[in-house]
C-alpha cells in the first residue's frame, strides 16, 4: 500500500513495538473500532477520495459545471489540489488508474487560458523523472495538445507551462524525443529563444541543451536553424539563470561542430568579445553575486577553453574556484521530515542530533520510558523458526 | 506476519515497511501468490458514480476549495504514558476522548489491512470474524526474505548448515542479518542495523544539497519553508529513482517560494557523492554483524539484498566488494541493464564505459535469466550492441559511434568532480586540455595524417588517468 490516509504501516509497527504480551488486553468492542477509524480517517485526508472527487469534476461537461455555479477559478483552484497530490508518485501513476489522466488532458484544450497553463503545470509535475505516466501520457495522446500549445498558443504562459510539461513528458523517453523532432519541435524552440519572456527562454534553453547532449548530431540541426545567433545573444541577457543556460548551449554546440565548416573569424572574435565581457562583469561582482554564478564562471571558462585552446582569465584572477565553495550543505530536511512514531521506536542513531530531535517532537509526551526499554534490547537473537 | 480466516482457509501475509506495505494472498488457481499493491491499482472501475442530486453535487464541490492543507497532515492523537509506563494513544473525536492501548491498535490496523485484502477476494466476512481474524505466526523479517528466494528448497551439496546474509535497506530503516539455514530450519544468529537508515535520508541529503544551491542562487532560504521541502523532497526522490539507471536527471519545481521557480541538475556521480558516508555506515554495519557472529565473510553462502533502496547501483556496487566479489541474489526484476565497456580489465567498471541502455518490460525472473547479446562492428568501425529477451522479444540497442564520444566521456567526468580529489588542479587542465585537442584531431580532416600525434596524445590522456 502507498502512503494514503491514516499511516497504518506506522501506526502498525508502533503498536507491535510497544505489545506487552504478558497481560490480556480488554476485548474491543465494536464500537470503540468504528469510533477510532473515523477518528482517524476525519483528521486525515484521503488522497485517493479526493482524486477521485477531481476526476469526478473534470469528467463533468463543462456546462453542467457552469449551471452548478462552478466558475474558472474554481477548476483552477482544483487542479492546484490536484498538483499537490500528484507530488507522490504514486498518487501520479494512480491518477491513470482512476481515470483522472485522460480528462486532464482534456483540459489542455480549455477555452480557458489559465485553466490550460494550470492544466500543463500538472502534468509536468506528473511525468517529471516519472517512466510509468511519462507512457501513459504519450499512449493517451497527451503530446500532441501540448505541442500545440507550446507551438501556437496566444497566451505567453500557457506556452511556457506546455514546454515546461514537453521537457518533463520527453527526458529520458526515447519515443518522445523522436516525436517531439518529427513535430519540428525545434522551430517552436528557436521561437521561444526569440519571445522576450525570460521564463519560456529558460525553459527553452535547458531543454536545447538536453537535447544536443543527448544526441550530438542535433548541432547540425540547430546550427542551421541559426540557434548559435540566439543563444550569444540571451548569454549576455540580465537574467543569470538565462545567461547560465545559454552559454552552456554554446558549449555543446562548440563541443561538437567541426572546425572550418560552420565557424569562421567573425563568429570566432564574436565569441572572444562575449566571453571577455562576461569575464569583465564577473570581475566586477561581490561574494555573494559570484556564489550566484558559480555555474557561469564554470562555463565560461570551459567555453574559452574549447574555442580558443588556453584558460580563461578568470583562473589567474582566482574567479574560477573560490575558497570554500565545497562545503557540504547543512542539515536542514532531517528535522522536517522525521515521522513521530519513528523517532520512540528507533535505534540509538548515529546522528548526534538525534536527541535534540526526540526533546522537540512534542507529541511524544511518554516516550521517554519506553524509549529506555527499546534500547536494553540486545542486538544478538537467537531464534528457531520454520 | 501472517494472519487466517479459519472458516475458509485463506491464509494472507502482510509485510510492513516504512514506506511500503503489501498485502499477499496465495491464488490457487493461478498457483501463485499474489500481490496487492494498491486498492486503486486492482479496482480502477470503482470510483464514486455520477450524481444527479444537485445540492449533493454542490457540497461535494465545496472542499474543492483550498479549506485543507496538506501541510496540516499532523499526526491527530498524542501519545502518552499510561498506567505501569505504557504508551496509550488519545484521541479526540466529536466531543469525546477515548484512550487505546498499543495491542488494541494493532488489532484495529490488522483488521484494516484484511479488509484491504478481502476486498481484492471478493469476498464477504461478517463483522464479527474480522474482530476474530487469528494470527498464525509472526515471522521474523530476515526469514521471509529468504524462503521468499527459495533458498529453503535448494538442495543441500554440504552435509554442514548454509550461511545466509540479508541485507534490507528500505524506505526508513536498515537491518542486517546473518541466518543459518540446515535441514528445514532457518535460524536467526545476528542482527542489527539502523532504525534511522534509508531512502528517506537519502532524499533528505539531496533535500540539504538543493536547499544550499537554491540559497547560493536565489538568495532565498527556503529551510524553514515546510511546504517548499516536501515539494522538493518529492522531486529528489523521484530524481534518485532515475540515477539508478541514468547517470544524469533534471529537477525542476513550479512556484516553490513566492513564486520562485527553481530548475537543476544533477548526476549520479554527485549524488554518490552526497550519500559515499550513509553508504559506508551501511558497510560498517555489514562488517559489525558478522564480527557479532564471529563469522568471517568468506564463509557466507548467499547474500540476499532487500529492500528498495538496496537498487540503488552504488549499494550494489559496494556490496559485492565487500564480499568479495560474491554474487547477490535479486530476482524477480522485469528490466535488465547492460552497459558497454571498452579496455579489458578483470572489473568491470575499471574499464571505459562507452554506453548503456535498459531492456524492461519482462516477466519478473530469477537471476541468470538468459539474454542473447550481440555485438556487431560495421565496415566504418562503427560498434552496435544488442539485447534480446526471447520469451517476449523485447529488444534494444545503442550504436557507440566513435573515439570522440569516449572523449565526451572523459571530459564529463572531469566535470562532474568525479576525480577532482584526486587530481590537482594543474593535472586536471592538462587533462582537460589534452582531451580538447584529441577530441579536435578525431575531427579534423587530418586525421590519417596525424595518427602519431593523436596516439602520443591518447597515451597522455590514459597516463593521466592510471595513476
Amino acid at each position: 500500500m502507498a502512503k494514503e490516509g491514516p499511516n497504518w504501516d506506522g501506526l502498525l509497527k508502533w503498536s507491535i513495538a510497544h505489545s506487552d504480551g504478558t497481560r490480556p488486553t480488554r476485548n474491543l468492542s465494536e464500537e470503540d473500532r468504528r469510533w477510532f477509524m473515523e477518528a482517524m480517517q476525519s483528521q486525515t485526508i484521503d488522497v485517493v477520495k479526493r482524486m477521485k472527487e477531481i476526476t469526478l469534476v473534470m469528467q463533468t461537461p463543462e456546462q453542467v459545471l457552469k449551471d452548478q455555479g462552478v466558475t474558472p477559478a474554481d477548476i483552477e483552484d482544483m487542479l492546484d489540489e490536484l498538483q499537490e497530490h500528484v507530488e507522490s508518485i504514486d498518487m501520479a501513476n494512480d491518477l491513470h488508474s482512476i481515470g483522472g489522466l485522460v480528462p486532464l488532458l482534456g483540459y489542455l484544450k480549455s477555452s480557458h487560458a489559465n485553466i490550460r497553463a494550470k492544466a500543463a503545470d500538472v502534468v509536468t509535475t506528473i511525468v517529471q523523472n516519472n517512466p510509468r505516466s511519462q507512457q501513459l501520457v504519450m499512449e493517451a495522446n497527451g503530446f500532441e495538445p501540448l505541442i500545440s500549445n507550446f507551438s501556437s498558443d496566444p497566451d505567453v504562459t500557457v506556452r511556457t507551462k506546455a514546454l515546461g510539461a514537453i521537457s518533463s513528458l520527453i527526458r529520458h523517453n526515447k519515443q518522445g524525443i523522436t516525436v517531439f523532432r518529427l513535430a519540428n519541435g525545434y522551430a517552436a524552440l528557436k521561437d521561444a529563444l526569440a519571445s522576450e519572456n525570460v521564463r519560456f527562454q529558460r525553459k527553452a534553453l535547458n531543454l536545447t541543451h538536453y537535447l544536443l547532449h543527448e544526441n550530438n548530431s542535433d548541432c547540425n540541426i540547430v546550427n542551421e536553424l541559426g540557434f548559435p545567433r540566439l543563444l550569444m545573444h540571451l548569454a549576455s541577457s540580465e537574467d543569470s539563470d538565462v545567461r547560465e543556460a545559454a552559454l552552456r548551449g554554446l558549449l555543446e554546440l562548440a563541443r561538437n561542430t567541426q572546425d572550418g565548416k560552420d565557424g569562421n573569424e567573425e563568429d570566432s572574435e564574436k565569441m572572444k568579445q562575449l566571453l571577455q565581457e562576461r569575464i569583465n562583469n564577473i570581475s566586477l561582482m561581490s561574494a555573494e553575486d559570484l556564489g550566484v554564478v558559480r555555474e557561469e564562471r564554470q562555463l565560461v571558462d570551459s567555453l574559452w577553453s574549447t574555442c580558443f585552446n588556453e584558460p580563461s582569465s578568470l583562473r589567474e584572477k582566482g574567479l574560477l574556484v573560490l575558497p570554500g565553495e565545497d562545503a557540504p550543505p547543512p542539515d536542514v530536511a532531517s528535522k522536517f521530515f522525521e515521522p513521530p512514531l519513528r523517532s520512540s521506536t528507533a535505534n540509538p542513531s548515529s546522528k548526534k542530533d538525534s536527541n535534540n530531535e526526540k526533546k522537540e517532537i512534542p507529541l511524544l509526551l511518554g516516550s521517554g520510558p519506553s524509549l529506555a526499554d527499546t534500547n536494553n534490547q540486545g542486538s544478538n537473537r537467537e531464534n528457531a523458526n520454520s | 506476519m501472517t494472519k487466517s480466516k479459519e472458516d475458509h482457509g485463506i491464509a494472507i501475509g502482510i509485510d510492513l515497511g516504512t514506506t511500503y506495505s503489501c498485502v499477499a494472498v496465495w491464488q490457487e488457481h493461478h498457483c501463485r501468490v499474489e500481490i496487492i499493491h494498491n486498492d486503486q491499482g486492482n479496482n480502477t472501475t470503482s470510483f464514486v458514480a455520477f450524481t444527479d442530486d444537485e445540492r449533493l453535487l454542490k457540497i461535494r464541490l465545496l472542499p474543492i476549495q483550498r479549506t485543507m492543507s496538506l501541510d496540516k497532515m499532523l499526526w491527530p492523537f498524542k501519545v502518552v504514558a499510561g498506567t505501569h509506563d505504557k504508551p496509550m494513544i488519545i484521541l479526540n473525536y466529536k466531543d469525546e476522548e477515548k484512550h487505546f492501548c498499543a495491542e488494541e491498535i494493532s488489532s484495529i490496523v490488522l483488521a484494516k489491512m484484511w479488509e484491504i485484502a478481502e476486498a481484492f477476494l471478493e469476498k464477504r466476512v461478517k463483522n464479527a470474524v474480522i474482530a476474530g481474524l487469528n494470527v498464525m505466526r509472526i515471522i521474523n523479517e530476515p526469514t521471509p526474505a529468504a524462503i521468499a528466494y527459495g533458498l529453503n528448497r535448494r538442495t543441500n551439496n554440504c552435509v554442514g548448515e548454509r550461511k545466509i546474509f540479508i541485507f534490507d535497506l528500505g524506505g526508513g530503516t536498515f537491518d542486517v542479518s546473518l541466518l543459518t539455514h540446515k535441514g528445514k530450519i532457518f535460524q536467526v544468529k545476528v542482527t542489527t542495523g539502523n532504525g534511522h537508515l534509508g531512502g528517506e535520508e537519502i532524499d533528505n541529503r539531496m533535500v540539504d544539497y538543493f536547499v544550499k544551491e537554491i540559497k547560493r542562487k536565489k538568495k532565498v532560504d527556503i529551510s524553514g519553508n515546510p511546504k517548499a521541502l516536501r515539494r522538493l523532497k518529492t522531486a529528489c526522490e523521484r530524481s534518485k529513482r532515475i540515477l539508478s539507471c541514468a547517470v544524469a536527471t533534471h529537477i525542476e519545481t513550479y512556484a516553490l517560494s513566492d513564486g520562485i521557480d527553481f530548475c537543476s541538475s544533477t548526476t549520479r556521480a554527485r549524488f554518490e557523492e552526497i550519500n559515499m558516508d550513509l553508504f559506508k555506515e551501511c558497510m560498517e554495519t555489514v562488517d559489525k554483524c558478522l564480527t557479532d557472529a564471529e563469522m568471517d565473510k568468506s564463509s557466507v553462502h548467499d547474500v540476499i539484498l532487500v529492500g528498495g533502496s538496496s537498487r540503488i547501483p552504488k549499494v550494489q556496487e559496494l556490496l559485492p566488494g565487500f564480499f568479495n566479489g560474491k554474487d547477490l541474489v535479486y530476482d524477480n526484476q522485469s528490466s535488465v541493464g547492460i552497459k558497454v565497456y571498452e579496455d579489458e580489465r578483470t572489473r568491470a567498471s575499471d574499464n571505459n564505459l562507452l554506453g548503456s541502455f535498459s531492456l524492461s518490460g519482462l516477466p519478473p525472473a530469477p537471476h541468470g535469466h538468459p539474454f542473447d547479446v550481440c555485438f556487431a562492428i560495421d565496415e566504418n568501425g562503427i560498434l552496435s550492441v544488442s539485447a534480446k529477451e526471447k520469451t517476449t522479444g523485447n529488444s534494444n540497442k545503442i550504436v557507440i559511434t566513435n573515439e570522440r564520444e569516449r572523449f565526451i566521456q572523459m571530459e564529463n567526468a572531469l566535470e562532474n568532480g568525479n576525480l577532482s580529489s584526486k587530481l590537482c588542479s594543474e593535472d586536471k587542465e592538462k587533462i582537460s586540455s589534452a582531451i580538447t585537442k584529441a577530441t579536435k584531431l578525431l575531427e579534423g580532416e587530418n586525421q590519417n595524417g596525424e595518427i602519431d600525434v593523436f596516439e602520443n596524445l591518447f597515451e597522455r590522456v590514459i597516463g593521466k588517468f592510471d595513476f
